[in-house]
């Protein structure tokens, strides 16, 4: 359920009737959707991922950057039917690691681009977790809808292996993405609700596929994801609208924080990355 | 994209105009007076929960005429000294997220990101410029004299931040390196100029400010240099003044600054880079006589390069 928002603040009472207006666009997201139903067949479609998504092998690879403080690993994932899945993983090290068991971040990126750098990755360190980040190329922005569906399972993977690793926390097991990594994020936690304690997404898209039998609707799954949800969304983004995100947020299982940033499109939000650090670091 | 003929005579380019003559003693009587200003600052836990692993702060100080000045400060949590990065943002705008800078601290270093005063930050600009201001920090003061341009007090600030530096308890003062990109590129290389004696290296992508004359010669005095553009529009339209402007400009051209420079230096261009001419980036790269290396990547504009950001993780690891 939507429990934060700065929807609201938003809103200016004098131009809610006027067309065109961002308060006349913002007032109806206000209202919550009484309908938490999960559409009938989801449990055997989850099953029916879960199994596709079973690992044989975890294979890990060092990459050595020289740095005391964490180590760098390509990660090769074998799955049941032979398929390859690829990945990168950051694990604190030195005075990275103030704790044995050290919480875990599976990391989703966006479409039209490749996995984050190891540099930019190397920030998850600093909060003394660890990261595995999905590699899988560069899906494309056009078929975003195909991308979303072909990754479902390679990310449920990672939410698999994370079962192996040795030093994780795995009541501390968090997802993150931003535009079609935001939705993988989700897709996760509502495959997986009891395995994932957090989930933080930016501008996520597609969330309300209804195209093809194997397509995941998230909007209608939402009420399966119970982890605590934050949601930052871009009131200028044309690719995943808010509109879809407050719906989400509306129905999700857990409590859920919606931040709207009017000035922002699809695209890094500077504020919404504070956010996100301070979801992910709070005890 | 650029042929190798071309490419070839970048490998030689050193900007179009020369260093001033009086150049290194400009900025030395500007060093004496950054470091006349008594060091004044705090530091304060900022409004964030701290990570786990990690302790984040408001660092504000007083710069040149009392301008109130912040930075965020982040330190790996340990009692032991560490290494500190001096990080600066592109412009306009402000340091990047507290999240985006712990990438640092997850090598192990702390880091000061400097809000550049009166652009996306929090730090204050004292103002008080002759001309124009309406568009462009480069040439905030350009009908004043040369000692009170944005840029030239700009670099004062900084020497008075890096005074605070030689202060601050739980610095590894062997280990003090700079990262910047664009206008960070351009101040993070006057910081290892002025400063030679605490910066150890210097991670610096596509520096802005430098080479004015060319950036304006291929008529790309727009975006981030924009300011050239309405400068010469409303003031010098038939060039009248151009050489004279050109003239004070100089004594904060990157490229003027790269002699001064003796930390080993990183050095990144996209080549589809029109922000930042490419050019200008070579004249900066060319002129520095320190040890240095440059990566060049066709098909990157002025753009994230993460190929050049994961270079930095051993490049100052490696040191410590």
């Amino acid at each position: 359920m939507l429990s934060v928002s700065n929807l609201e603040k938003l809103i200016a009472p004098g131009a809610v009737d006027m067309p065109g207006t961002l308060s006349a666009r913002l007032t109806p997201l206000l209202a919550p959707v009484a309908d938490a139903a999960v559409p009938e067949g989801t449990r055997e479609q989850t099953d029916c991922l879960l199994a596709s998504a079973a690992c044989s092998s975890v294979e890990r690879t060092e990459v050595d950057f020289g740095n005391p403080n964490a180590a760098y690993y390509q990660v090769e994932l074998t799955l049941a039917d032979g398929s390859k899945v690829f990945a990168r993983l950051i694990e604190p090290r030195g005075i990275c690691r103030p704790w044995e068991k050290t919480p875990l971040v599976l990391m989703f990126h966006d479409a039209a681009r490749p996995v984050r750098g190891w540099h930019h990755m190397t920030r998850f360190a600093a909060l003394g977790c660890a990261v595995l980040a999905l590699d899988e190329g560069v899906p494309s922005i056009e078929n975003v809808e195909a991308a979303f569906n072909s990754l479902v399972v390679p990310a449920l993977a990672l939410a698999h292996a994370a079962s192996s690793l040795d030093g994780i926390d795995r009541t501390r097991v968090y997802t993150w993405g931003e535009g079609l990594g935001g939705a993988l994020a989700l897709a996760v936690a509502a495959i997986m609700p009891s395995q994932i304690a957090r989930c933080a997404v930016c501008n996520p898209m597609p969330l309300d596929l209804t195209r093809g039998s194997s397509s995941i609707n998230l909007i209608a799954w939402a009420p399966r994801i119970s982890c605590a949800t934050l949601i930052g969304t871009g009131l200028r983004d044309e690719i995943a609208p808010t509109e879809a995100c407050a719906q989400l947020a509306h129905r999700l299982g857990g409590n859920a924080e919606l931040i709207a940033y009017p000035e922002h499109a699809h695209e890094r939000i500077n504020e919404f990355e504070n956010k996100v650090l301070s979801f992910l670091a709070s005890e | 994209m650029f042929d190798d003929t071309t490419l070839e005579r970048f490998r030689s380019y050193r900007g179009i105009d020369a260093c001033p003559e009086d150049f290194d003693a400009f900025w030395d009587a500007r060093v004496r007076e950054a470091d006349a200003v008594p060091v004044s600052y705090r530091v304060e836990r900022a409004a964030m929960p701290s990570g786990s692993a990690c302790d984040l702060f408001d660092l504000w100080f007083t710069g040149m005429r009392g301008a109130e000045l912040h930075a965020k400060y982040l330190r790996p949590r340990t009692d032991d000294p560490v290494p500190l990065v001096l990080q600066f943002h592109g412009y306009p705008g402000a340091s990047r997220s507290w999240f985006e800078q712990c990438s640092f601290v997850g090598m192990g270093m702390a880091l000061i990101a400097l809000d550049c005063p009166g652009q996306g930050g929090p730090s204050q600009d004292p103002g008080g410029f002759v001309g124009t201001t309406v568009a462009g920090h480069i040439v905030a003061g350009l009908d004043g004299p040369v000692e009170n341009l944005y840029y030239v007090r700009l670099h004062q600030d900084i020497r008075i931040l890096c005074n605070i530096v030689s202060e601050l308890s739980g610095i590894d003062r062997e280990c003090v390196y700079v990262n910047g990109a664009s206008q960070g590129g351009g101040l993070g290389l006057a910081t290892c100029a002025l400063n030679p004696e605490l910066i150890a290296r210097a991670a610096i992508l596509y520096p802005f400010l430098s080479d004015f004359h060319m950036v304006w010669d291929l008529g790309l005095d727009v975006v981030a240099y924009e300011g050239i553009g309405y400068y010469s529009r409303w003031f010098s339209a038939a060039g009248e003044h151009l050489d004279d402007a050109f003239a004070k400009l100089a004594y904060f051209d990157s490229k003027n600054f790269a002699h001064l420079v003796h930390c080993p230096v990183l050095f990144g261009t996209g080549l589809e880079d029109t922000v930042v001419p490419v050019p200008t980036q070579f004249a900066v790269y060319n002129n520095l006589t320190c040890e240095k290396e440059h990566h060049l990547y066709p098909g990157f504009g002025h753009e994230e390069i993460q190929e050049f950001d994961d270079r930095i993780i051993p490049f100052l690891c490696e040191r410590g």
